[in-house]
């Protein structure tokens, strides 16, 4: 097993995030990681860094802020996991800036090799279009005993990463659900995970 | 010019020279206070450290924390000292593991990673009974036995065992 990759910036500790809470309750990781519900498998690919959100800022910034709000609302039950090139858990809550490729399959692997798809835990991707490789992000996902729901956080005119993320949800069971260039997102995210 | 420079050089030799004398006058008989209601007043500054005892006099050592000097700066250890240590040591080493000393939920027990239900149930049960308050009037007893409790639910349910044992591997991840 590859030893697990984490990103942990000294200087960023979102509240609500899993660092913080453990940090305030005076736990450790592992207890704190007992109280956690979904995991957020977040897409921070370059295309992340385009600026078509709203107030012409990029993605990634929009997307931070939904994170931020998100993390608040629901404190402690999230956990981040970071993919582009490489995968990453985020304790911190904040996710690093956009660069590379959209490689979801290794994101997915790196859920079932560090086992965080434990009974009842929810799992839900958050990305912005199609993955570089479509059958290799189906193959990891068929593996995964987590339910799998979607954030399509891309162009509403752009449907083809929309599609192919539409079916890697149904194969698992879960939904997607749109944010129109992150537009959104903390909301579509709850209302994805009260969702039976 | 160069005689500008001379006298200028000198006013400077002689400025610090005069700082220096007024230190060390400082030192050995306290700060004057001249103005204000208390003007005339001695404030003691620190008192000048004893002589050192010459070179050939023989130093003894001086059981005072431990150490021959005052400042604890190192040097030998008084037996005494030694001895004090010593029976800390033991009692340490005598007194009951407590489970809040423990790095994680399977040291709470005392049990390895992969002990089973039965080896669970059983470290439980002796640690339950040892940090029970009936049994046990350590202050801190109660903490320690809900400590037990607590790792007991946990590891004892197999899908909060599975979540925990995930959990602790992205501690160790962090701590690399």
């Amino acid at each position: 097993m590859n030893e697990m990759r984490v990103h942990m910036p000294v200087t960023t500790l979102v509240p609500g995030s899993l660092a913080q809470t453990a940090l305030v309750r005076g736990e450790k990781l592992a207890m704190a990681w007992l109280r956690v519900l979904a995991i957020i498998l977040f897409d921070r690919s370059a295309s992340m860094d385009a600026a078509d959100s709203r107030g012409g800022r990029t993605r990634y910034q929009v997307a931070i802020d939904e994170l931020v709000r998100l993390q608040g609302q629901m404190p402690g039950r999230l956990a981040i996991v970071q993919f582009n090139d490489t995968v990453e858990l985020v304790p911190g809550g904040e996710p690093g800036r956009p660069a590379g490729m959209t490689n979801l399959a290794a994101g997915l692997a790196f859920v079932k090799e560090h086992r965080l798809d434990t009974p009842g835990m929810r799992l839900i991707v958050i990305s912005d279009g199609e993955p570089d490789c479509c059958t290799a992000a189906l193959e990891a996902a068929r593996v995964i005993r987590s339910r799998i729901d979607v954030v399509y956080v891309g162009p509403e005119s752009q449907p083809d990463g929309r599609e192919f993320l539409a079916s890697l949800a149904r194969a698992s069971g879960g939904q997607l659900t749109t944010a129109d260039r992150v537009s959104g997102l903390a909301q579509a995210t709850v209302r994805l995970l009260t969702a039976a | 010019m160069g005689i500008i420079y001379l006298l200028f050089a000198l006013m400077l030799m002689l400025a610090g020279a005069a700082l220096w004398l007024y230190v060390r006058a400082i030192e050995q008989d306290g700060m004057v206070v001249e103005t204000g209601a208390n003007a005339g007043a001695v404030i003691p500054t620190r008192t000048a450290a004893p002589a050192r005892p010459p070179v050939s006099q023989p130093v003894q050592p001086v059981a005072h924390n431990g150490f021959d000097d005052e400042d604890g700066g190192g040097g030998v250890i008084s037996p005494e000292r030694m001895a004090a240590w010593a029976a800390l040591d033991e009692e340490s080493a005598a007194a009951p593991r407590r489970p809040s000393q423990a790095a994680n939920l399977y040291e709470v027990l005392g049990v390895e990673q992969d002990a089973d239900e039965a080896a669970l149930r059983a470290a439980y049960r002796s640690l339950a009974k040892q940090w029970h308050t009936d049994t046990n009037q350590d202050p801190r007893a109660a903490d320690e036995f809900n400590l037990v409790r607590e790792a007991y639910d946990v590891l004892s349910d197999s899908e909060l065992r599975e979540k925990y044992d995930a959990g602790l591997e992205m501690e160790g991840a962090l701590q690399l």
